[in-house]
């Protein structure tokens, strides 16, 4: 698993939607709301920082969202994974390639 | 599946570190914990910005990492390259042992006695036969500021060779050039800082927004905050920067010195000036006399708005309003990177973003400065500081200067004469210099790599791979790369938060990271392998720096620096390690004591520390007028005043004729870094922008028959590469554009690069090249994030 702590920009005047569209998702909670009504305060958990990424594209496609930006990973669980040998970072195109020169 | 109360928490924790970054306070019943055993601050690896961060370590290993809310830098953002460095620390590609090539061309894991003893004996081999200057070091504008001193004082001091150089060479030494020869010394006059007081931003040849995406977001946010202020781009392509320009100067690539000269020409000829600015702090000159602006009136007069346009593409009209908002806003800032820089006429554009600057006093006050983007972390600090070039030493001093070299050396403990006043080749000479034993007319025979990769970076590539592969080279690194395929012993580095130091970003800010995990396998840092290096060479009383904890030597090298340019105005004399280990932020030189924040704005009175500097006016002979508010001290000519250099038009060392009829231009993309040996490891990086392509105007793409996704030749006079073609509307017509991060041999657009270089800074033109193209075949899938894997693989 991987987490983010990451603030959304919104319009003060779209706050209420964007805070609906945000608790739509199941991989987002919503900790805090700035003073101004500008920044919302969320966690994101996601399976890979491709998961992460794919949420955010999803959120910034609303028009309610201005931008979504992060200040924070936690990805111990990845480390664990890659350190164990249980998960390499994909590199399969690669040996692809190398067989097509191969050949 | 991971336990709940844990989830809960890690997500707490996460949502506490953002907040408290933008300053939003969380709920009482909020309950965070920290997901980390500790936090250790450091800084990014990758762009010169240096943003500041700070990893997570849990149980030995590197788990997360952060923005820093107290940077001045980044104020606790951080950009995509940022976040995903830890998959390059545990990359399971990371080289991890010592490795020497044998007879049968495979590389052998040896121990660390072994591979060091070998490299020391082949390097004394060489310096006995073949002389002093047959062993050279090639740096990188990536490495710790501590690890480029100790190589260099190895080799200038130990080895008494100037063959010393570093990839900065090949993206920095216009803007050095051009900032000794406008202000007397290298980098900046103000700060970052300056953005967000700036009215007018002009950007040019830096597409910000991709290259250095955190600087941008200040830029886009004070432009959101603040819609009266202008912003310029001026640039060959509509690059993603100029989403947020309010005008743009399409130029053709090269032809930019014209612009420039003609914003100058409108300026002073519709009194836009600032005569008392000039008068004060400023000459004017050819680079022989000092002349009136009358003068250089005269000098410009063929730089008029209409014949500007016929020459460069670019609309007059768009000049005109350039050269008005520059010089009539309240405060102008200029930003540029590689587009300016690597130029034959590099040097001279800096000068004439300078004069810019220098004619309307858009500089030396809050939101006003002529500032220069860094491509690389620690180009600046690292390489520019210490003087780790071929013409320098420490302190950017030429090590032509006399009184500076006998300073260096005293200071070093060595003999007086050590030092060779000679300076040693610049980069392109020196690969093209270098070369086997049983060809004598390559005189460098043996060379260190450290912390880069040219044999996929240098341009003309065809025309130094052979240097590389038949001479002794030996490469630091961290992964295999195209360089470690030409190379002779391969020695694993450490990463930065597994072995600390200091980085210098472009505002003059040093920020040091302490070392947060153990290396990776047998990796070693740097400055260890320099200092056992040095050892082996009965050179242990010049690096005394030789045990095993890393953040001591570099503490011991950092002190030997701060030494050295104690009295000059690069002085980090009160940046002791005990202070940068408590700064938040880091601090700006010059820095003469530990009672001091650091300078902000440099050559100003009352916020320069140097005006009251004692060492530093007894050392150089400074006198200040105290009835001046800016004084240029280092100007040669003891006047406190800046060159305004007259730079006539020049345009690219190769332009479009009927054979070769476009221009390329190569640049970086946002996910990427450099030659991608870091990035392309990194699969959500690797997928972003897997393959090299070529941007083509649809005009061009109709008339060569060419469609989206078609396999496209690119050739020059001195290489070629097929790759996909991009339509895009966001060039010019006849401007090709291809980023240059891709490890695929067929790919790699530094074989098709001009290795011209700028007669002043030896900076190569990487950026303008002429060009030919044609389909080869309709589209193919080339996404295969191709990377160096096999230490044994071939280079092809």
């Amino acid at each position: 698993m991987i987490f983010s702590g990451s603030v959304v920009y919104v319009n003060p005047e779209n706050l209420s939607r964007a805070k609906e569209i945000l608790k739509f998702s199941d991989n987002i909670d919503v900790f805090a709301v700035s003073d101004d009504k500008t920044q919302i305060i969320i966690a994101i958990e996601a399976d890979s920082e491709e998961h992460i990424q794919k949420i955010c594209a999803d959120l910034r496609g609303f028009p309610e969202i201005l931008e979504v930006a992060h200040h924070i990973f936690h990805f111990e669980d990845e480390v664990e994974e890659i350190l164990a040998g249980n998960k390499v970072p994909s590199l399969d195109g690669f040996f692809k390639s190398k067989k097509r020169e191969e050949r | 599946m991971m336990n709940i109360t844990r989830r809960n928490f890690i997500k707490a924790s996460m949502a506490a570190a953002a907040a408290a970054s933008v300053g939003v306070t969380l709920p009482k019943q909020v309950e965070a914990a920290e997901a980390v055993d500790k936090w250790v601050k450091g800084t990014c690896r990758f762009c010169g910005t240096g943003c500041g961060v700070y990893v997570g370590v849990k149980n030995g290993k590197l788990v997360a990492i952060k923005g820093n809310p107290d940077a001045k830098t980044n104020f606790g953002f951080l950009c995509v390259k940022g976040f995903l460095a830890y998959k390059c620390m545990y990359h399971p590609d990371r080289l991890k042992a010592p490795m020497i090539r044998q007879k049968d061309g495979k590389f052998k894991e040896v121990s660390w006695d072994a591979a060091l003893n070998y490299v020391a004996d082949r390097f004394k081999y060489f310096r006995q036969k073949y002389g002093k200057d047959s062993v050279a070091y090639y740096g990188s504008g990536q490495a710790l500021t501590e690890e480029t001193y100790t190589f260099n004082k190895l080799f200038k001091g130990g080895f008494r060779t100037n063959m010393v150089e570093g990839n900065p060479r090949l993206c920095m030494a216009s803007a050095v050039a051009g900032y000794v020869s406008t202000f007397g010394s290298d980098e900046p006059v103000g700060s970052y800082a300056d953005i967000e007081k700036s009215k007018c931003l002009f950007i040019t040849g830096s597409n910000t927004s991709e290259c250095h995406p955190v600087l941008f977001r200040r830029i886009m946010r004070h432009k959101l905050n603040n819609p009266d202020v202008k912003i310029i781009v001026c640039e060959p392509r509509k690059t993603s920067t100029t989403k947020i320009a309010d005008l743009w100067l399409p130029v053709d690539p090269g032809t930019d010195l014209a612009v420039f000269n003609a914003m100058i020409k409108y300026i002073l000829d519709n009194n836009l000036y600032d005569a008392k600015f000039m008068a004060e702090n400023t000459r004017i000159t050819n680079g022989k006399e000092v002349k009136s602006i009358e003068e250089y009136k005269e000098f410009l007069k063929d730089f008029t708005l209409e014949k500007v346009e016929k020459l460069t593409r670019c609309p007059a009209e768009n000049i005109k309003k350039a050269a008005e908002w520059f010089a009539k806003s309240d405060a102008t800032m200029s930003l540029w990177c590689m587009g300016l820089n690597q130029r034959v006429k590099g040097t001279w554009a800096n000068n004439l973003i300078h004069n810019l600057h220098l004619i309307t006093g858009q500089i030396c006050k809050p939101g006003a400065d002529s500032f220069s983007l860094t491509g690389q972390p620690n180009a600046c600090g690292g390489v520019r500081e210490t003087g780790a070039l071929a013409h320098l030493l420490p302190g950017t001093k030429p090590v032509a200067n006399d009184a500076w070299r006998a300073h260096v050396e005293k200071c070093w403990d060595i003999e007086p004469g050590t030092i060779d006043p000679k300076p040693g080749f610049h980069t392109m000479k020196m690969f093209d210099a270098l070369g086997g034993e049983a060809d004598s007319s390559k005189p460098i025979k043996a060379v260190l790599v450290c912390t880069t990769n040219p044999a996929q970076s240098l341009p003309n590539l065809h025309r130094y791979v052979k240097g590389m592969q038949d001479s002794f080279m030996v490469v630091l690194d961290i992964f295999p790369t195209r360089t470690t395929q030409l190379a002779d012993v391969v020695l694993p580095a450490a990463f930065i938060y597994e072995k600390g130091g200091v980085y210098g970003c472009s505002e003059r800010r040093s920020q040091l990271t302490e070392k947060a995990v153990e290396p990776v396998g047998q990796a070693k840092a740097d400055i260890w392998i320099a200092a056992q290096l040095a050892k082996r060479m009965g050179m242990e009383k010049l690096i005394p720096w030789n045990g095993d904890d890393t953040m001591k030597m570099n503490e011991m090298a950092w002190d030997d620096y701060r030494n050295i340019t104690k009295d000059t105005d690069h002085t980090f004399a009160g940046a002791p390690y005990s202070r940068l280990k408590k700064e938040k932020a880091g601090l700006q030189w010059p820095c003469p004591s530990v009672d001091k924040p650091g300078t902000v704005r440099r050559y100003v009175r009352g916020e320069d520390p140097m005006f009251e500097h004692a060492g530093f006016k007894a050392k150089f002979g400074h006198n200040f007028d105290p009835a001046r508010k800016v004084n240029f001290y280092n100007d040669a000519k003891k006047e406190g005043k800046a060159n305004i250099f007259m730079r006539p038009y020049a345009g690219a060392a190769e332009v479009p004729d009927a054979d070769y009829p476009f221009y390329l231009t190569t640049g970086r993309v946002i996910e990427q870094w450099h030659t991608g040996t870091m990035t392309m490891r990194i699969p959500e990086i690797a997928r972003a922008h897997s393959n090299a392509y070529v941007e083509i105007h649809p005009d061009d793409a109709k008339k060569a028959g060419i469609t989206a996704g078609d396999m496209v030749e690119i050739a020059s006079k001195r290489g070629k590469c097929v790759m996909p073609a991009h339509i895009v509307t966001g060039t010019l017509p006849g401007v090709l554009f291809v980023p240059w991060h891709d490890q695929a041999f067929i790919r790699m657009i530094n074989f098709v690069c001009n290795d011209a270089v700028d007669e002043v800074s030896f900076e190569p033109e990487f950026k303008i090249a002429a060009v030919k193209i044609k389909k080869v075949s309709g589209p193919k899938n080339v996404a295969e994030k191709f990377i160096i894997r096999d230490i044994n693989s071939k280079y092809s």
